[in-house]
């Protein structure tokens, strides 16, 4: 194997792009809160997601790494997934049901400045008792610093007697209403 | 030797080896297979995957080889190395006769159409180089900012290349990933990531569009449609990015849109035709009976928008059925396009593993 010979196709083949596009646009000073809501019979498991571009990504891991060690402590992580939930509400029909931590994935801090690690947060909102009948979901995530954008979707019910039969969303995927039915 | 002597005579060695790539491109691009049996195009693809191990040493060999189950399976994304980091044989550490015999692979598991979509982005991916996009090194270790250009793309085998029991192709990089999954006279193509940046640029004078035919065909639909099938097609939200990109296999959301069953048979052929544009970058003796395994579940099948519906604006669209996920996400504009392609029931030949 050996060195590549793109810059000598260069000089045979010109290649000019219409539009003046230069450096890359990935997402890089945005920060992705992407939402599942995974409907069942108990409840409702949500999955955030958060991605922090390369250019907020610093930023971010300073909200984590409160002493500044450079290392995302157990005690940092579970501060900073705490304050994250602090910023969800999840309704069931009319009553607010609590949130629980279940799991919470964090990358090293190097991955994370990568600008493309996610730190993953699953939470439990578990109603005393989901009736057979009509119900609906109401989330909202609060949390927008650093330039967060949201996506926000339902998950296909895995069990056959949950069935969604509407969907709201915010205009900026930030809170999302699920009308759905729970059969005996 | 003078140095200007020198100078020329290395000129004229970079051409020629330049020349020999493009004509090794060209070759590919000017034959491609023509449809065959499925079995035959296993055979074929897997003769020309091992037409790429006999140009390798056992350093090339070891470097390309991956078992079929495990972390290389997910090592695939729409950004650039070293932000994300590939594994597998580097195009740019290839000879020439190595990077042929790829380009030739690559042709003969692709259909005509899917094959000059693949070199129409990565020659995207050399227009953002050549336009100051990346001046990292890229590469396992690279240091600096990302790398761009039609050197920094990845093949991997997972999986021993066989005609009867199950492997993989990988090839991918920036913009740009192909998981095909082959076993038997079975084959899948999903997930997989076409994407495009810039959406347009020129080659010698020709405007070149990696995904304009989807793009296009996706406004013709939605311009197709009346009132009362828009107001169920287009969505009142704003789609920041794909939502099953690269990382989120296994899960499949609740379809929203218009259901395929309340178009017109001329919109559900235009559904069709815009789906075929990701089905159909798999060689056509495996896109045939994938395209009519989609078509079967087309009354199922949802067509979802968000954005305006002006061509030439950006907006998302999704593709959502049984066994097909497809989403259209432009990157804050109308130059920087991802897209994905999912099989919900068969990413990675889930079903052919089960055969």
């Amino acid at each position: 194997m050996r060195g590549g010979s793109a810059a000598l196709l260069g000089i045979l083949v010109a290649l000019l792009p219409t539009s003046g596009t230069g450096v890359s646009a990935h997402r890089l000073d945005e920060y992705l809160h992407a939402a599942r809501l995974a409907i069942g019979p108990a409840g409702v498991r949500l999955e955030l997601s958060l991605t922090p571009g390369i250019a907020v990504a610093d930023a971010v891991i300073r909200d984590i790494d409160t002493d500044r060690d450079a290392v995302l402590s157990q005690a940092e992580r579970r501060a900073y997934a705490q304050r994250l939930l602090s910023g969800l509400s999840l309704r069931i029909d009319d009553g607010a049901v609590p949130l629980q931590l279940a799991v919470a994935d964090f990358p090293a801090v190097a991955t994370l400045r990568g600008g493309d690690a996610a730190i993953v947060l699953r939470i439990d909102a578990r109603p005393p008792h989901l009736t057979a009948g009509a119900h609906r979901v109401s989330f909202r995530n609060g949390n927008a610093t650093h330039g967060a954008v949201y996506l926000a979707n339902a998950l296909l019910p895995e069990d056959r007697r949950i069935a969604i039969t509407g969907m709201q969303h915010a205009m900026d995927q930030s809170g999302l209403i699920v009308a759905f039915t729970v059969r005996p | 030797m003078h140095t200007s002597t020198r100078f020329v005579s290395v000129l004229a060695a970079l051409v020629a080896a330049a020349v020999m790539t493009g004509l090794a491109q060209q070759a590919a691009r000017s034959t491609p297979p023509a449809a065959a049996a499925p079995a035959d195009a296993t055979a074929r693809i897997v003769a020309a995957a091992q037409a790429v191990l006999a140009t390798l040493d056992d350093a090339g060999r070891a470097t390309v080889q991956f078992p079929l189950e495990g972390p290389q399976t997910t090592r695939w994304s729409n950004l650039p190395s070293p932000m994300f980091e590939r594994r597998g044989l580097r195009l740019a550490d290839l000879t020439e006769p190595q990077r042929a015999a790829v380009m030739k692979l690559l042709a003969s598991a692709l259909s005509r159409d899917g094959y000059q979509k693949v070199l129409n982005i990565m020659d995207g991916d050399e227009a953002l180089r050549l336009g100051g996009g990346g001046r990292g090194r890229g590469g396992p270790g690279g240091r600096g900012g990302p790398a761009f250009g039609r050197d920094q793309y990845y093949l991997a085998f997972l999986g021993t290349p066989s005609t009867t029991q199950p492997w993989r192709l990988q090839y991918g990089g920036h913009h740009l990933a192909i998981n095909l999954t082959l076993g038997g006279s079975q084959a899948s193509m999903t997930p997989s990531l076409p994407a495009a940046q810039p959406a347009s640029f020129t080659v010698e004078g020709r405007t070149v569009r990696p995904l304009g035919d989807e793009n296009d065909k996706a406004f013709a639909l939605v311009n197709a449609l009346d009132g009362t099938q828009r107001g169920q097609a287009i969505l009142n939200y704003r789609v920041a990015d794909l939502v099953l990109g690269p990382g989120q296999d296994g899960r499949t959301i609740q379809p929203e849109g218009l259901r395929a069953s309340s178009m017109a048979p001329a919109q559900q052929a235009m559904l069709l035709g815009l789906i075929e544009e990701w089905a159909g970058i798999m060689t056509e003796a495996y896109a045939g009976p994938r395209m009519a395994e989609i078509t079967s579940n087309l009354p199922q099948t949802w067509f979802a928008w968000s954005g305006p519906t002006t061509n030439g604006s950006a907006a998302y669209f999704r593709v959502q059925g049984p066994t097909i996920v497809i989403e259209y996400a432009p990157q804050g504009g109308v130059d920087h396009i991802h897209t994905i392609y999912r099989d919900p029931t068969n990413d990675y030949g889930a079903k052919l593993a089960r055969r």
